[in-house]
C-alpha cells in the first residue's frame, strides 16, 4: 500500500519584523473653521427656537427647518484684550481662533467630574446670546418660544436658573423642557421600547410604554465619550511615561483618537487574546506619530575640521611659547639670586671680623657658612638642570652614578652627615630596585599571556570540538553567574529575603562588642578577638556591601562578567561556524517574541535613540479596551453595572409584572454619540440575546442620525404645536421658578 | 384597626418625597463576578501579583511589573480604582 507522509514544517523560530508603516496617523489640533453663519431672514411667527443642550455640543435652530443651524461645543472665553482695550467674547469653536482665547476657555459643564448638569451659567448665557444673535433674533426681547433639552432628572435648581436666564435675561415668552433621547425616540417612530441614550457624559436607559416614559425605572450609567477620553489619556500616560507630559497633547486630540481608532469588539475576551499576536498585528496596531524635534547631528565638513585642528594646534603652540618665556624669566631670576649668594659668600669669607660675618649671614637668615654653601650648591644644580632643559646651553651632566658607596660602610664609622646621606642613598637604591623589579614583572606577564594564547591556539587547531565545547560551557557559566548576581542584588533589596537577613546578621556581629557570643573562649582576650590577623577576615566587608545600582563602584572589584561574556562570544563568533550573531546573548532576547514589545511598539523595530520613534504611540489594545467599559465598567474602576446587566435587571426584575414587560426588548433603540462606535448595536444585540429569554425577541436599532435626531425630534414636537408643555412667562412668574409642565417627552416634577 | 392604619401610614410615607432625582437614577453596582484583565496590557489575566496587587497576563508582563516604580504601580492601580488614597 502506498504510504504517504505529509511534510512537517517546523514553526519558524523568529517572527519577521516589519518595516515602519508608510502613513502613520497624525494628531491635529482643532482648527478654527470659521464663524457660523448668521441669518437675517424673516421667520413665520409660529415657529419656535429649538436648542439641544448637550454636554458635547449645543445645537440650535428653527423648528420648521430640517437641521439645526448652529452646532458648537459649550465653551466660551471672555476676557479683556490689553492691546485693543476691549472686552472680547469667543463662543464655541471660535475659541480656537486665538491662543489667548483657547487658554481662557471655560466649559458650561464640570469637566473634572464629567457630569451633564450645567455648572457654569456664564457660559450658558454667552452661548444663548450667541445663538440668538446668529439666528437673527433680538437678544433683549426674544419673541419666539424656546424648546430646550435638559438631562434626565435635571435638578430643580438647574431648571430654575435656566428658566430665570431665559425669562428674565432674554425675555423669552414661553419655554418647554424635554429629554433629548426621548425626543429622538419619538422622531424615529418609537412607541413602546427601551431607549438607550448613549450620550457624552452618561448613558441613560429609559423604558417607554405607549409613548409614556417610565422615569421611575430609568437608570443612568456614568460612562460616555468624555470618560473614554480621560481613560485613554491615563492608559497612554501609563504606557508611554514621559510622552504625554507637558501639555503636548490636548484633550481634543485624544478625543479625536478615540473617535477615529476605537471600536466596540464583538467578543471581548477572545479578541483581546488575539490582539497582540504577531500575525496580522500591523492591521490591528495603529501608529500615531506625535510632533517631534529631530536631534541635530552637526556634521562638519573636511574644511571645517581642518581649520578647527589648526586652531587647536596654534593655541597649543602659543601656550607652549608662553610657558617657555615664563620659565626663562624664572631661570634668569634664579641665576641672579645665585650670583647674589655667591657674592655674599665671598663677602663673608673676606669679612674682617667674625662678628661682621655673623651679621651678614644673619641678614639672610643663614645659621652658618656651611648652610650658605649648601644653598649655593643646590641652586647651582637646579639652575644647571633648568638650563639643560630649556636652553640646552650647558652639556648634559654626567649621569647619576648608580653606586651607593656609603651603604657598605657600617653605621658607626659615619658621622651625622654621613648617616643622613647613607639613608638617602638607601632610599634611592630601594627605589631603583623596585622600578627594575616592576619592569621585569611586566615583561614576564606579557610573555606568560603570549604563551597562554599560543597554547590555546594549538589546542584549538588540535581538537576543535573540545575547544568549542569548553568555550560554550564557559559562556554558559558566565551567563549563569550574571543571572545569579542580579538575583542576589535583587534579593538584597527585599527586606525580608534570606540574603538580606544574613547581611543584617553579619553587620550586627561586626558592630557588637563580643561577636563570639556571651561565652568567651578560653584564653581569649576581651579586646582582641583575632579579627584581621588572617587576611581572609577582611572579605566580610565585601559581603555586607550592598552594591547599590546607583553607584557603580561595587562592580570594579568583582569580575566584569559582561565584558568576559563578550570576549568569549567574540572568540566563538570568530572560530565556531555554528555560533552566529543570532545565538549571542543579545539576540537571545528576541524582541519579536516579546509581548511587551508588541504592546508598546507594534510589529516594528524600536530604536530608543531616534527622536521620531520616541514620539510614537501605538494603539492596539486600547482600541477595544476603551469602549468596552460601557459593557464592563470594572475595567475602568467604575462601580456600576454594565449596560447589559442594567437592561437585564430592568426587563427581568424591575418591570416584572408589568403588562409591557415582554414588549420592551422588541424595540431597543440606541441613540447618542456613543452609538457611532463601530459594532455597538450588533454587540448589544448579541449580548442581550444571550441574557434575555427567547420570547423577548430582542431587536436593537439605531437612530437614523444618532447625533442630530434629538434636535429634530424636539423641532417636530415643537411644530406639533398643541402648546402642551410650554410654560409661559406669566405662569412662571406666578407659580414659581421650578414650575414644570410635564409632557410625555420630558422630565417629571420632583 | 391598628394593622390597617399602620399599612396606610407606611404607604403614605413611601409616597412622599421625590420619586425621580438625579442621584436616584444612577445605576447600582454590579452583582455579577468581574472579569480580570491585565493591568499593563489589558489581556485577560489569570494571575495576580501579591506584592503589588496588579493582575498580569504572563511571566513576561510579570518581569515588567517587577521593574516598576511605586508611582507607576499606583498609577496602574488607579486605572481600575484600586490605588491607595491617603487622606
Amino acid at each position: 500500500m502506498p504510504h504517504f507522509t505529509l511534510p512537517i514544517h517546523p514553526p519558524t523560530n523568529t517572527n519577521t519584523p516589519l518595516p515602519a508603516p508608510s502613513q502613520p496617523y497624525l494628531l491635529s489640533d482643532p482648527p478654527f473653521t470659521g464663524q457660523l453663519p448668521s441669518s437675517r431672514q424673516q421667520n413665520p411667527p409660529g415657529t419656535a427656537i429649538v436648542i439641544d443642550n448637550g454636554s458635547s455640543s449645543i445645537r440650535a435652530g428653527w423648528s420648521h427647518e430640517a437641521s439645526p443651524r448652529l452646532q458648537f461645543p459649550p465653551l466660551m472665553a471672555r476676557y479683556t484684550d490689553r492691546k485693543l482695550a476691549r472686552r472680547l467674547t469667543f463662543v464655541g469653536s471660535e475659541i480656537y481662533f486665538d491662543g489667548t482665547a483657547r487658554g481662557q476657555s471655560k466649559s458650561a459643564y464640570d469637566t473634572s467630574t464629567s457630569s451633564n448638569i450645567i455648572n457654569n451659567w456664564d457660559v450658558v448665557e454667552g452661548s444663548l446670546e450667541y445663538i440668538f444673535a446668529k439666528l437673527g433674533v433680538n437678544g433683549q426681547n426674544v419673541d419666539r418660544p424656546v424648546v430646550m433639552t435638559e438631562p434626565l432628572a435635571n435638578p430643580a435648581y438647574a431648571r430654575r436658573t435656566m428658566s430665570e436666564l431665559l425669562f428674565e435675561g432674554f425675555g423669552v415668552p414661553a419655554v418647554a423642557y424635554g429629554v433629548d433621547s426621548l425626543f429622538s425616540y419619538d422622531f424615529n417612530g418609537g412607541r413602546t421600547g427601551l431607549v438607550v441614550g448613549a450620550g457624552y457624559t452618561g448613558t441613560h436607559v429609559i423604558p417607554v410604554v405607549d409613548r409614556q416614559p417610565l422615569l421611575s425605572q430609568a437608570t443612568r450609567l456614568d460612562w460616555g465619550r468624555s470618560q473614554c477620553v480621560e481613560f485613554l489619556t491615563r492608559l497612554l500616560r501609563a504606557k508611554y511615561p514621559g510622552l504625554l507630559t507637558g501639555g503636548k497633547i490636548t484633550e481634543t486630540q485624544i478625543e479625536d483618537l478615540v473617535r477615529e481608532h476605537c471600536y466596540v469588539s464583538q467578543s471581548y475576551s477572545s479578541e483581546m487574546l488575539g490582539m497582540l499576536e504577531w500575525s496580522g498585528l500591523e492591521n490591528r496596531d495603529h501608529l500615531v506619530q506625535l510632533p517631534y524635534q529631530e536631534k541635530e547631528v552637526v556634521v562638519k565638513t573636511d574644511e571645517e575640521l581642518r581649520i578647527a585642528e589648526e586652531r587647536k594646534r596654534e593655541s597649543g603652540r602659543r601656550l607652549q611659547e608662553q610657558a617657555a618665556k615664563m620659565r626663562l624669566e624664572k631661570l634668569v631670576r634664579k641665576e641672579q639670586e645665585l650670583e647674589y649668594y655667591r657674592d655674599l659668600l665671598l663677602r663673608v669669607q673676606s669679612a674682617p671680623t667674625k662678628k661682621a660675618a655673623r651679621e651678614l649671614l644673619d641678614e639672610d637668615e643663614f645659621k652658618d657658612e656651611s648652610q650658605l654653601d649648601r644653598r649655593i650648591k643646590e641652586m647651582e644644580k637646579s639652575v644647571r638642570k633648568q638650563r639643560n632643559k630649556d636652553v640646552g646651553d650647558l652639556e648634559e651632566e654626567t649621569a647619576e652614578v648608580h653606586t651607593y658607596p656609603l651603604l657598605e660602610i657600617p653605621d658607626e664609622d659615619l658621622d651625622e652627615e654621613g648617616l643622613k646621606s647613607k639613608r638617602g642613598q638607601r632610599l634611592l637604591k630601594a627605589n631603583h630596585d623596585a622600578r627594575a623589579r616592576a619592569k621585569a614583572e611586566k615583561a614576564a606577564e606579557a610573555s606568560r599571556l603570549a604563551s597562554v594564547q599560543r597554547e590555546d591556539d594549538l589546542y584549538r587547531e588540535r581538537d576543535f570540538e573540545g575547544w568549542v565545547e569548553e568555550r560554550r560551557s564557559a559562556r554558559q557559566t558566565t551567563i549563569q553567574k550574571i543571572k545569579d548576581r542580579d538575583r542576589f542584588k535583587a534579593d538584597l533589596g527585599n527586606r525580608k529575603s534570606q540574603a538580606s537577613q544574613m547581611r543584617m546578621k553579619a553587620l550586627a556581629s561586626l558592630a557588637s562588642d563580643n561577636p563570639l557570643g556571651r561565652k568567651r573562649r578560653r584564653g581569649q582576650d576581651k579586646e582582641d578577638d583575632g579579627f584581621g590577623a588572617d587576611d581572609g577576615d577582611w572579605a566580610v566587608y565585601r559581603d555586607i556591601q550592598r552594591g547599590n545600582d546607583e553607584d557603580g563602584e561595587g562592580d570594579e572589584e568583582e569580575e566584569d562578567l559582561p565584558a568576559q561574556l563578550k570576549s568569549i562570544e567574540a572568540e566563538l563568533l570568530k572560530h565556531d561556524p555554528d555560533f552566529t550573531e543570532q545565538s549571542t546573548q543579545e539576540a537571545m532576547r528576541d524582541w519579536t517574541k516579546s509581548l511587551y514589545h508588541a504592546f508598546a511598539h507594534g510589529p516594528y523595530a524600536f530604536d530608543g535613540e531616534s527622536a521620531r520613534e520616541g514620539a510614537q504611540m501605538h494603539l492596539n489594545v486600547e482600541r477595544i479596551r476603551v469602549p468596552e467599559v460601557l459593557f464592563q465598567p470594572s475595567i475602568a474602576g467604575v462601580d456600576q453595572a454594565g449596560i447589559v446587566e442594567l437592561i437585564e435587571t430592568l426587563i427581568g426584575n424591575r418591570m416584572a409584572g408589568h403588562p409591557a414587560q415582554s414588549l420592551l426588548a422588541k424595540d431597543v433603540f440606541v441613540t447618542g454619540g456613543y452609538a457611532l462606535f463601530k459594532g455597538f448595536e450588533a454587540r448589544l444585540e448579541a449580548e442581550l440575546r444571550g441574557v434575555l429569554p427567547v420570547e423577548a425577541g430582542v431587536r436593537v436599532r439605531k437612530a437614523r442620525d444618532p447625533t442630530l435626531d434629538a434636535w429634530r425630534g424636539a423641532a417636530q414636537w415643537a411644530g406639533q404645536g398643541d402648546g402642551g408643555g410650554f410654560v409661559t412667562r406669566g405662569e412662571w412668574m406666578e407659580k414659581g421658578g421650578e414650575y414644570l409642565k410635564e409632557h410625555n417627552l420630558g422630565n417629571v416634577f420632583a | 384597626d391598628l394593622s390597617r392604619l399602620v399599612l396606610e401610614k407606611n404607604q403614605k410615607a413611601a409616597q412622599t418625597g421625590p420619586s425621580v432625582t438625579y442621584t436616584s437614577i444612577a445605576a447600582a453596582p454590579s452583582t455579577r463576578p468581574k472579569k480580570r484583565y491585565c493591568d499593563i496590557t489589558g489581556l485577560p489575566a489569570p494571575y495576580r501579583d501579591s506584592k503589588t496587587g496588579l493582575y498580569y497576563h504572563n511571566k513576561e508582563v510579570y518581569a515588567v511589573i517587577r521593574g516598576l516604580s511605586t508611582a507607576q504601580i499606583q498609577e496602574y492601580l488607579a486605572l481600575r480604582g484600586a490605588a491607595t488614597v491617603l487622606k
